[in-house]
């Protein structure tokens, strides 16, 4: 129960791993014992906010993906906000996409803090239509929710979600810029070097780092970035490239750590 | 120029002048058995003769030679400029310290600085007279061959002194003083017509300035006299009246009149301005000048009675930067102009209406459409600007109107103007639109709404408007698709309304919009109760999941107000929709002890109404069961109740007892008969109870007695068949 409440306030996708892969399955040996899913049922159901608080905590426990339906059904007869978020961190940390159905309508709540939790949850257990859902909360009136929706299809590599990333780059949201350094395909790589001119290089830095780093970029895209940011040429691009050094030197191919370097040295301190 | 300080010169010959006209004067007159003094309390009034003479005083009248001009004052520092409007020049300019508006009477600019009322002469600014105000203000001035009044006020009501001066080439001819409140005088051929104390219109001669003819009107205010087309006119705020010999009744009303109609119009003009009022005249910059209406008037001459219309039958109302043409009985709009700056002055002339702004400039916008047919311009700025029309020249002015969709184009032009001090005239143009019923109005009132820059008044009235629509459903359709979408860069309708015109067009295919709104967060709260409330009136069954959806998912998560009203708002909903079957949900709801008070209580209230429904149901259901056993009760009894014996045949007997009732009858028709019959006989045939055939004797009695034997129902009998038989009348 602690953990749960550690993670709603301080959730992390890694956090998220934990939760579902160590400790959850630990603790739900544990309480399987005291807590069958029925009695988590019946507290779920009861008319007493501590004996749903206990029933939300005890499906978490379980771990067991047989809790999100009836936790599902009591979040559809509605909850007081704060047992909602629980509900949804719980709905994540039993990780199975079986909990899609209610995240993708939480994912509209009238609460933000609420569509943010939800989309961060789709986004962990990627249900089947979570791309869809993610794609649309780029449009939400809420910033908060856009970037999480951002940083949602580039955590599920939502390749088919690129153009609504450029737009959403388009429109100031600088979480798809990661996003999209995350999903590019060597073809679009020029599309994000237009960039370049359009938005300061911090904005862009996350997608050129994540591009430039990333195994299934061809060298030659990879070349193509370096070049364009020697064009650039200023003491922030200069930095990026020394940490892409430090972070992907040894594993880069040679001649783009070549080009990285000499690119380096013609830009001025 | 010489200059008259007629009073300062003059001043102990004044009080003696006073003293003579106040006192000394009365007393003579009525020593001598002449008439009273003007504006003495003994003076007669009403009277038929007197007004008579009046009249043809007035009739005998010239027409007034007048020169179209603009006299304006410039803001610090101050000037006093004429301005020609046919010559398009600027004829003089003098430094003033005028603390009214620039008063035009005939040859004179009256002008009111320090203690001195000025008049300056129209064609050189020079002045022409002084008068020593002694505290008093100007409250009005005319002028007709070559004399020129002018009265002074100061104090109130029975405080309140007056007097009146009568001007001829530069000097008083006459002066008249008086305790109470004078109005603004006209001057018409020999005749000087001073209205006073509210009530009283007297005529005095303007040679003498003897007064010789006292109306007092006994149903409205009279402050202001004035001459149109040699017509004489008198009025108040909201009335003129023509001055004719039907005022000895002392009613308004019995002379042709006008009157404005009781709804006000923005800003609240008014048709003159209140003489009575410790300001007569406004100062050069009040911003008064900004709110006022225009006009001129018009008497038609009908068989038998003649009335008042206005000119061009246009009632102009200017508000800063509006000028608004008005039908003036309905004050329906016909046209609406914009002018980049404010307008401080306005003259009606035939044709359409003249006006001067700030800048100096003057422009003359048509009767018909507000198109501006000619401008000129002084190029000096102003605070205010006295205009005065040509009474003669007339513009080239189509007498075509505008067309529905030009009127629209010039009312949104005025809508969607962002000048906060224009709002009282948007929202009455929003008014305007809303009484157009066409779709298109319906598409201009979603723009104003859906605007968000818009005034909150504007669209308040504009959203009201919206709500009430009737038609114009494809619009409010099509604007009910489009969703808030950040990276489209839309934004959300204006829901609530627009649910509200779709319900009230009875419009089923905005449920699934409205149900799509419903679910969106983006969706203001605010908008939710209209939504809601839209839905139930649309009575579509499909909308009952969804706002089932929506009230347990949000009954023990609403914290804002508008969430909570669109919550017990759905509870209405369902219960209207989905009647006792939505129970189990609001039981659920309003046993939630997690759930928001408010919506609780309701389903609570909702749920005891739904007990109640259910038990009146139940007691119905059961006074009809009552019913219907009873009325099977009574049919068990009928049935097995004994039958009365059918007679054997169709006796003498039987036959006298079915006849019975038109025995009397029968007999009258023997009685009326012209053949002196005594008796008849009549054969029936009867066929199981049925009358087949009635045959009498004589045959003259067929058509009398016949109807009467076949009104009568004969019983069945035991042969079940055919039977003949016979009765005889007879007269006894």
């Amino acid at each position: 129960m602690r953990i749960l409440n550690r993670a709603k306030k301080n959730f992390k996708p890694g956090i998220l791993i934990i939760l579902s892969v160590v400790v959850v399955p630990l603790f739900s040996t544990l309480v399987r014992a005291q807590a069958t899913l029925n009695d988590a049922v019946t507290q779920l159901n009861a008319n007493d906010r501590g004996q749903v608080e206990l029933g939300i905590q005890n499906l978490g426990m379980r771990g067991d993906p047989s809790g999100i339906k009836p936790l599902a059904d009591r979040i559809r007869r509605g909850l007081p906000p704060d047992l909602l978020e629980l509900s949804i961190m719980t709905l994540m940390a039993l990780g199975d996409p079986s909990a899609g159905p209610v995240l993708f309508e939480l994912a509209m709540h009238r609460r933000a803090n609420i569509r943010v939790l939800a989309i961060e949850a789709v986004a962990a257990v990627n249900p089947p239509g979570g791309q869809g859902v993610l794609v649309a909360a780029l449009s939400d009136g809420d910033a908060e929710v856009r970037s999480k929706a951002a940083a949602g299809l580039g955590e599920i590599g939502a390749v088919g979600a690129m153009d609504t990333l450029f737009r959403a780059l388009d429109r100031g949201v600088l979480e798809a810029s990661e996003a999209i350094g995350k999903v590019i395909t060597a073809n679009r790589v020029t599309d994000l070097l237009d960039y370049l001119n359009k938005l300061p290089l911090h904005s862009l830095g996350p997608a050129l780092i994540q591009a430039l780093g990333r195994g299934d970029v061809q060298t030659k895209s990879k070349l193509a970035i370096v070049e364009r940011l020697g064009e650039v040429a200023t003491p922030e691009v200069k930095n990026y490239l020394v940490d892409f050094l430090a972070q992907h030197g040894e594993t880069a191919p040679p001649a783009l750590v070549r080009a990285v370097r000499n690119t380096i040295q013609q830009i001025a301190d | 120029m010489s200059r008259h300080h007629l009073s300062r010169l003059h001043g102990l010959q004044t009080f003696q002048y006073a003293v003579f006209s106040t006192i000394a004067a009365p007393l003579l007159f009525s020593a001598c058995g002449g008439a009273p003094a003007a504006f003495s309390a003994s003076y007669p009034d009403n009277d038929r003769s007197d007004i008579q003479l009046l009249i043809k005083r007035i009739q005998r009248a010239e027409e007034r030679e007048i020169r179209s001009l603009a006299v304006g004052v410039t803001p610090g520092p101050s000037k006093l400029y004429a301005f020609d409007l046919k010559a398009q020049r600027v004829l003089w300019q003098r430094p003033t310290r005028t603390s009214i508006t620039p008063v035009v009477a005939g040859d004179y600019v009256l002008t009111h600085e320090g203690s001195d009322i000025v008049g300056r002469e129209v064609e050189s600014g020079d002045s022409g007279f002084e008068i020593d105000d002694r505290n008093m203000t100007l409250v009005g001035a005319d002028a007709s061959e070559q004399l020129l009044a002018l009265t002074l006020t100061k104090g109130s009501s029975s405080f309140a002194d007056s007097a009146v001066y009568a001007i001829k080439s530069r000097s008083v001819i006459w002066k008249r003083e008086f305790q109470g409140r004078v109005g603004s005088p006209a001057v018409i051929g020999d005749v000087v017509l001073v209205p006073w104390n509210h009530q009283n219109l007297s005529a005095l001669n303007a040679k003498s300035g003897d007064e010789f003819a006292r109306i007092r009107l006994k149903d409205n205010v009279v402050g202001h006299a004035f001459v149109h087309a040699n017509k004489l006119f008198a009025g108040s705020n909201r009335l003129i009246f023509e001055v004719t010999s039907s005022l000895s009744s002392g009613l308004t009303r019995k002379s042709p009149y006008f009157e404005l109609p009781e709804r006000s119009l923005p800003g609240d003009p008014l048709l003159l301005p209140d003489v009575y009022s410790p300001d007569p005249i406004q100062p050069p910059d009040s911003g008064r000048h900004r709110i006022a209406l225009g006009w001129r008037p018009a008497v038609v001459s009908l068989p038998g009675k003649s009335r008042i219309e206005l000119q061009d039958n246009n009632l102009y109302l200017l508000f800063y930067r509006f000028v608004v043409a008005f039908e003036p009985a309905t004050y329906s709009v016909r046209w609406i102009y914009t002018h980049p700056t404010d307008i401080v002055g306005a003259a009606v002339q035939a044709g359409g209406v003249l006006f001067a702004d700030t800048t100096g400039y003057v422009g003359f916008l048509s009767a018909t459409k507000g198109e501006k047919l000619w401008d000129a311009t002084s190029g000096l700025t102003s605070s205010v600007i006295t205009l005065r029309p040509d009474p003669v020249s007339q513009f080239s002015v189509t007498s075509e109107s505008l067309r529905p969709d030009q009127l629209r184009g010039q009312l949104m032009v005025a809508v969607r103007d962002p000048d906060a001090r224009l709002v009282p005239v948007r929202v009455l143009v929003v008014e305007l639109l809303a009484a157009l019923d066409d779709p298109e109005s319906t598409s201009n009132l979603i723009e104003i709404c859906d605007n968000r820059d818009a005034t909150e008044q504007v669209k308040r009235a504009a959203c009201q408007a919206l709500a009430k629509r009737k038609v114009g459903a494809d619009q409010v359709l099509d604007t009910l698709k489009r969703r808030a979408n950040y990276l489209d860069g839309t934004t959300s309708p204006p829901v609530g309304a627009l649910a509200q015109a779709a319900a009230e067009q009875g419009e089923k295919r905005a449920v699934a919009l409205l149900i799509g709104h419903l679910k969106d967060p983006q969706t203001p709260a605010g908008e939710l109760p209209r939504l809601v409330s839209a839905l139930k009136q649309l009575q579509d069954h499909s909308a009952v999941a969804p706002m089932t959806d929506f009230l347990r998912l949000y009954h023990a998560d609403a914290a804002e107000p508008q969430l909570i009203e669109a919550l017990c708002e759905s509870i209405d909903a369902l219960i209207a929709l989905s009647g006792p079957a939505c129970a189990e949900t609001l039981k659920e709801i309003a046993e939630d002890s997690m759930g928001s008070q408010a919506v609780r209580e309701k389903a609570h209230a909702a749920l005891q109404l739904l007990e109640q429904q259910k038990r009146a149901a139940e007691q119905l259901e059961k006074a009809k069961q009552a019913e219907q056993q009873a009325e099977a009760e009574q049919a068990q009894e009928e049935a097995t109740a004994p039958k009365p014996e059918m007679p054997k045949r169709l006796s003498q007997e039987v036959v006298r007892e079915v006849l019975l009732p038109v025995r009397d009858q029968m007999k009258s028709c023997l009685r009326k008969s012209p053949d002196r019959v005594f008796s008849a006989r009549v054969l029936i045939m009867v066929d199981n109870g049925e009358t087949s055939l009635v045959s009498v004797m004589p045959a003259s009695l067929q058509r009398c007695i016949e109807p009467l034997v076949r009104s009568q129902k004969f019983p069945v009998t035991q042969l079940f068949g055919k039977e003949n038989v016979a009765y005889t009348i007879t007269l006894r």
